[in-house]
């Protein structure tokens, strides 16, 4: 069995034990960490394999929460319709980004996504007949099932938890396949590539598409987790948070997205409970981990991975298909 | 040859007609005409700065001329962009090799013969690498190399990946920017039989410097000057030709 898949398996079991050894508050915190890793792979997708920083990933997710806010509370409509409404809207949203972005280069995507996510968070504050402004909409909660209440913190987990692994599983494919190794030659060799026949505006306006889907899901299980949908997450706060946090962990692998929400929850979790000036010491972490691991702490540790195996064909797939 | 078929097969591999640019008030082609038979030994000189790499850059669509066409086996591709014409069979190599430096040679591999989709994101890269591809890998001695990073890369390993990559392209018309340029005697002897055994379904058209290449390749040599074909004719004539010579002592323009 090849080491990765020994990795795969560990994280699995993990995942499995988590809620049986931790109480309810670790398991809620748990919960939010792989919504906001979604989110964060979403991001890292864009920056990783194509170098586009995006700053309207959690907008996606803003989006996909207030439809199932406004279609699950508003007009009533079945659970697993409303999901599918917001997935579909959310992923037509990113097809329009998609359109106007395709073209921009690397500053100017960055600024264009800066524009329409600011768009998107003033009219979800703005427009207070549709989204209730300030104060949102409450009471946005699951079904229950047959007497499974689908929001009970450890149901939501293995909700949130199955959903999440699929599309790491996905994206690790993804990653390692020729399309993925497209994305990458876009980014280094965007020339290049169209000389060698590849339809490079489709690629990158596939992998915007998709990542705006992935945001899409992650929005849904926010807006889930959190009970009610406000114009925050939508802010650049959030917008900078999830890239924080992809740039902590190390957005050019895989799991590093995940590792680095994790870091920042753990971090704002413990800080929190000894001083008001959280933000203060969070900051001088990652001021302190950018400066010492500028590629992220994904790639710190696949590096001691690599130098304990032997040399081999698979292994630089390997490392950066993590 | 059947009635039905068109007569394309004495059509030009490249017919450049009329074709000019300028880079502000550098006028760097101003006329240029250029005919390379289906299945010729093309080559391409001129002195540093004369135009050629201008030229292919044209050719290949990378570059928007400000006048001129360009024929391709009988086809007008001057308005195709650059993904139409490497569809239509159009190859190049670049004086500068860059690929992509970030991952190995085989990745970089698995990336050539793009066919105008969407790569699938399910398979793993590898299946993409067949046995076709890895025997012109081969050929082009990169078979020890196949796991380095392309930025390790010596110079000249470097230009053996380009070449493989776009010759696994199989280009019906294939354009050569100064292969030879940083190999060594011994790379050069190796890349000088990879050309001379290709077959002649493939067209060739070449600039380098290294003038001993060129002679012993060509079937016709074209020299590039001030922005119009200076001269055309055969290695011999070309070796002998005083204008030319003159060219390259810096005389022409006395
Ligand atoms: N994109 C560009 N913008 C402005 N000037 C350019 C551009 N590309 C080429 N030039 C100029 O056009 C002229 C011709 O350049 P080109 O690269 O075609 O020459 P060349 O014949 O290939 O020379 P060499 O043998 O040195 O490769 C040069 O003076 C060059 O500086
Ligand atoms: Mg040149």
């Amino acid at each position: 069995m090849k080491r990765e898949h020994l990795l795969i398996l560990a994280i699995v079991a993990a995942l499995v034990a988590w809620p049986l050894l931790m109480g309810n508050y670790a398991v809620a915190q748990a919960n939010r960490a792989m919504i906001y890793a979604l989110a964060a792979l979403s991001f890292s997708l864009l920056a990783g394999r194509l170098g586009w920083f995006s700053l309207c990933q959690t907008t996606f997710a803003g989006i996909s929460g207030y439809t199932v806010a406004i279609l699950g509370v508003r007009y009533g409509l079945p659970f697993p319709l409303v999901v599918l409404l917001a997935l579909l809207l959310t992923t037509f949203s990113a097809v329009i980004f998609g359109l106007l972005t395709v073209r921009s280069r690397k500053v100017s995507f960055l600024m264009l996504t800066l524009a329409l996510g600011q768009m998107v968070w003033a009219l979800s504050f703005q427009w207070v007949d549709v989204t209730g402004g300030y104060n949102g909409i409450a009471g946005v909660r699951m079904p229950v099932y047959g007497g499974v209440d689908l929001n009970d913190t450890r149901i939501f987990y293995v909700m949130v938890t199955t959903v999440t692994v699929a599309i790491f599983l996905a994206m690790w494919r993804l990653y390692r396949s020729p399309f993925g190794l497209l994305l990458l030659g876009i980014q280094e060799n965007e020339q290049r590539m169209r000389a060698l026949g590849h339809p490079v505006a489709l690629a990158r306006f596939s992998a915007f598409v998709l990542a705006g889907a992935i945001a899409g899901v992650a929005g849904v299980f926010l807006v889930y987790d959190m009970g009610i949908m406000s114009p925050s997450p939508l802010g650049l706060g959030h917008a900078v948070w999830v890239l924080t946090a992809a740039v902590l962990g190390g957005y050019r692998s895989l799991l590093g997205p995940a590792i680095g929400v994790a870091i920042l929850i753990t971090l704002e979790t413990l800080v929190a409970q000894y001083t008001d000036r959280h933000m203060m010491v969070i900051g001088l972490v990652l001021l302190l981990s950018i400066l010492l691991m500028p590629r992220g702490l994904a790639e710190v540790l696949e590096q001691r991975f690599k130098r304990k195996s032997k040399p081999q064909a698979s292994v630089t797939t390997t490392t950066r298909g993590e | 040859m059947t009635e039905t078929q068109p007569a394309t097969s004495s059509a030009p591999a490249l017919e450049v007609a009329g074709l000019a640019k300028s880079f502000g008030s550098l006028l760097v082609a101003s006329d240029v005409h250029l005919r390379v038979e289906s299945g010729e030994r093309r080559g391409l000189i001129g002195v540093n700065g004369a135009g050629k790499t201008t030229l292919f850059n044209m050719i290949a669509g990378e570059l928007k001329p400000d006048r001129g066409s360009i024929g391709f086996f009988g086809d007008n591709i001057t308005r195709d962009s650059v993904i139409q014409r490497t569809l239509k069979g159009l190859g190049r190599t670049y004086q500068v090799s860059t690929l992509v430096p970030s991952v190995t040679v085989r990745e970089n591999l698995a990336l050539a013969r793009g066919d105008g989709r969407l790569p699938s994101l399910w398979q793993p890269w590898q299946s993409r690498l067949d046995g076709d591809l890895m025997t012109t890998a081969d050929q082009l001695g990169l078979t020890a190399v196949l796991d380095e990073t392309v930025a390790n890369l010596s110079y000249g390993t470097l230009r053996q990946l380009e070449l493989a990559m776009v010759m696994a392209q199989k280009p019906r018309l294939l354009l050569l920017d100064e292969p030879a340029a940083g190999l060594s005697h011994a790379e050069r002897q190796v890349l000088q039989d990879i050309l001379h055994e290709l077959p002649r379904e493939v067209t060739l058209l070449m600039i380098e410097h290294d003038m001993e290449m060129v002679l012993a390749l060509s079937d016709c040599i074209s020299v590039l000057h001030q922005g119009e074909m200076f001269a055309e004719g055969s290695p011999d004539e070309i070796a002998a030709h005083q204008g030319v010579r003159d060219i390259y002592l810096g005389r022409a323009n006395d």
